[in-house]
């Protein structure tokens, strides 16, 4: 059997793939690393279904992709550390002793930073290509991924907003993302978070289509007033996460979803504290920073 | 005998310089486009502004974008987005997709031709003064260039207008030239010798599987759109007239093929990425500029299909 990718639900042609016909346990093969690609390149989102595939199979299948991200450090106790390798990103909600985290755990609050609109590491110089993200052990109720195709988000824009914002650039960082949800960050923290700069459209260096590129790290616009810069933010972002460009992905154990961070954003649903969800993540990098990017 | 023009003058241009019909956005009568047109040059050459190529476009928005392309001869869009699908739609409302013979296309596509140029590549597809594929019997009719990646500078094209080229002949070559035939060839572009670099288009056939391609046209043709005449001959496939050798071809086809894109006949566009060029191959030939320029250069292409020249 070979490789076949069709769309999630028939309604959205182009945005969200299901991938059949595929074992992530066995190396790819160069066909099937295109054919992704391409999948890729149309859907920006593919979903992989009963992968019950080992840390280790996650990495090869990822670095088939390009360099990885080495993984975020939460600041705390990193009671999480030992649990899993460290260059698979930890979003569980587990301590090293796969214990569901107290509620007031630094970083079980920091983590919730997932439940905004983001797009992954907008606020590294060089942020995010793909990530690829595994279930392995899921809440009986919330906990959904949602994605938003931000290549219709600039499509359906206005041509007036399509001028004003086309070669703006914004700052991202983590001060404006857990600033949102209450945090307050040390000194130290405040230089370690120091914000980095975005293009706000991004062309896609494959198909050629432009897309917005928000992440609820993206806080400020260079050149603009803050205050309207964020109030032009958030309005962007509502536009891009109307429900008719919003994918929301259910999960089954042993799912792997995998999207581009260049033309999505995507946020987690609340799910219950005391019950275990054990979902891992893998970065590939993009090639270079946004600024030097054609767009 | 009174001399009007000195024996290497060239016959003066006549105008209007472009189609045949008084053009709509010049001549102030007539219809108005329904988008902004700016014209480059006086010879050829129009930025068409306020269309977005991805939407699903009226009918009557596409015939005025035909019409705009026959007058220009070649049109220009800026700050589009576009992927494949929607490049093929747009293209595919001007007529059937051509798909070239010997280049490969993309691997999902082969009417889909990317024109890559690598940092260090010393030789480009394009970068003599040619029509679209004139070795086969019905060379397409146009080409719709999407660029997607480009350097911030370098990396031009350029085109010329091939009614001027011929209405600027002299009486007597123009009577010499009517019914004239000349074969054109993809030896030069894409036989053995040529030394392409393997990044830049995909050959379908290897070297040594390499079969030339070639076809007789008119050394000028006349448009089936606009009724007009136009020069068709250029340096990349014109190999010699009918019935003549190459040697006894040259010496005219040297001349008609520089006079073909005298500065005057031409217009220069500059790249951005997200810009769109699409031309009519029939009355208009072009060149890549090679010049000297290291960043990485991503197009692609996607072509009409086109009738007999007569």
């Amino acid at each position: 059997m070979t490789i076949t990718i069709t769309p999630m639900e028939p309604h959205r042609p182009d945005f969200a793939g299901l991938v059949s016909n595929i074992d992530l346990r066995k190396p790819l093969r160069d066909p099937e690393r295109d054919a992704i690609e391409a999948g890729m390149d149309r859907y920006a989102v593919l979903v992989f279904r009963g992968q019950d595939i080992t840390n280790e199979q996650q990495l090869a299948f990822s670095r088939c992709f390009g360099e990885l991200e080495p993984a975020y450090s939460v600041p705390g106790d990193n009671v999480q550390v030992g649990r899993i390798p460290s260059e698979i990103n930890d979003v569980s909600n587990l301590d090293r002793h796969n214990k569901p985290l107290p509620r007031d755990d630094r970083q079980r609050l920091f983590q919730l930073g997932n439940l905004l609109w983001h797009s992954d590491s907008s606020y590294k110089p060089v942020p995010a290509k793909y990530s690829m993200l595994l279930a392995r052990a899921i809440p009986d109720r919330g906990g959904d991924t949602q994605f938003a195709d931000m290549r219709a988000a600039w499509d359906t824009l206005d041509r007036e907003t399509q001028e004003l914002v086309r070669n703006m650039i914004c700052e991202h960082s983590r001060l404006f993302s857990r600033g949102e949800l209450g945090f307050s960050f040390s000194a130290e923290e405040q230089v370690k978070f120091a914000p980095v700069q975005q293009r706000l459209v991004r062309r896609h260096p494959v198909t050629g289509r432009l897309s917005l590129y928000l992440s609820s790290h993206g806080g400020a616009i260079v050149g603009w007033p803050l205050p309207e810069a964020r109030a032009l933010l958030r309005e962007l972002t509502e536009h891009a996460t109307q429900r008719e460009r919003v994918y929301t992905h259910k999960w089954r154990p042993f799912d792997m979803v995998m999207w581009d961070n260049r033309v999505t954003m995507h946020r987690g649903k609340r799910y219950p504290a005391d019950q275990p969800r054990d979902i891992r993540r893998t970065t590939v990098m993009d090639a270079a920073p946004t600024l030097q990017q054609a767009a | 005998m009174s001399v009007t023009n000195a024996p290497h003058a060239p016959q003066p241009i006549p105008l209007p310089a472009c189609g045949e019909r008084v053009p709509r956005g010049r001549a102030g009568g007539g219809s108005a486009w329904p988008f902004r047109v700016e014209p480059l040059t006086g010879a050829l050459g129009a930025e068409l502004l306020d269309i977005d190529m991805a939407r699903d476009l009226d009918d009557a928005t596409i015939a005025a974008i035909r019409a705009a392309l026959l007058e220009y001869g070649v049109i220009f869009f800026r700050e589009q987005s576009l992927d494949i699908p929607r490049q093929k739609a747009f293209t595919a409302r001007f007529g059937e997709l051509f798909v070239h013979p010997n280049i490969a296309g993309s691997a999902a596509d082969p009417a889909i031709i990317d024109v890559v140029r690598q940092p260090g590549d010393t030789k480009i597809i394009g970068e003599d003064w040619h029509s679209d594929t004139p070795q086969v019997a019905q060379p397409p009719m146009g080409s719709v260039l999407y660029a997607v990646e480009v350097p911030p500078v370098g990396g031009d094209t350029m085109w010329a207008n091939q009614y001027l080229a011929y209405d600027t002949l002299s009486p007597g070559m123009k009577a010499m030239l009517d019914g004239l035939r000349a074969l054109h060839s993809d030896r030069r572009v894409a036989g053995p010798a040529r030394d392409l670099a393997a990044s830049n288009a995909r050959k379908l056939r290897r070297d040594d599987e390499w079969r030339e391609t070639a076809s007789l046209h008119p050394v000028v043709r006349t448009h089936p759109e606009t009724g007009r005449k136009a020069l068709y001959v250029n340096r990349q496939s014109t190999i010699h007239f009918e019935d003549m050798t190459e040697a006894e071809s040259k010496p005219l086809l040297d001349h008609l093929c520089a006079h073909a894109h005298r500065p005057e006949f031409t217009c220069r566009f500059r790249w951005r990425a997200g810009s769109v060029a699409f031309w009519d191959n029939r009355c208009t030939q072009h060149i890549a500029i090679n010049d000297p320029m290291p960043s990485r250069r991503v197009m692609r292409r996607l072509q009409i299909l086109g009738d007999t020249p007569f």
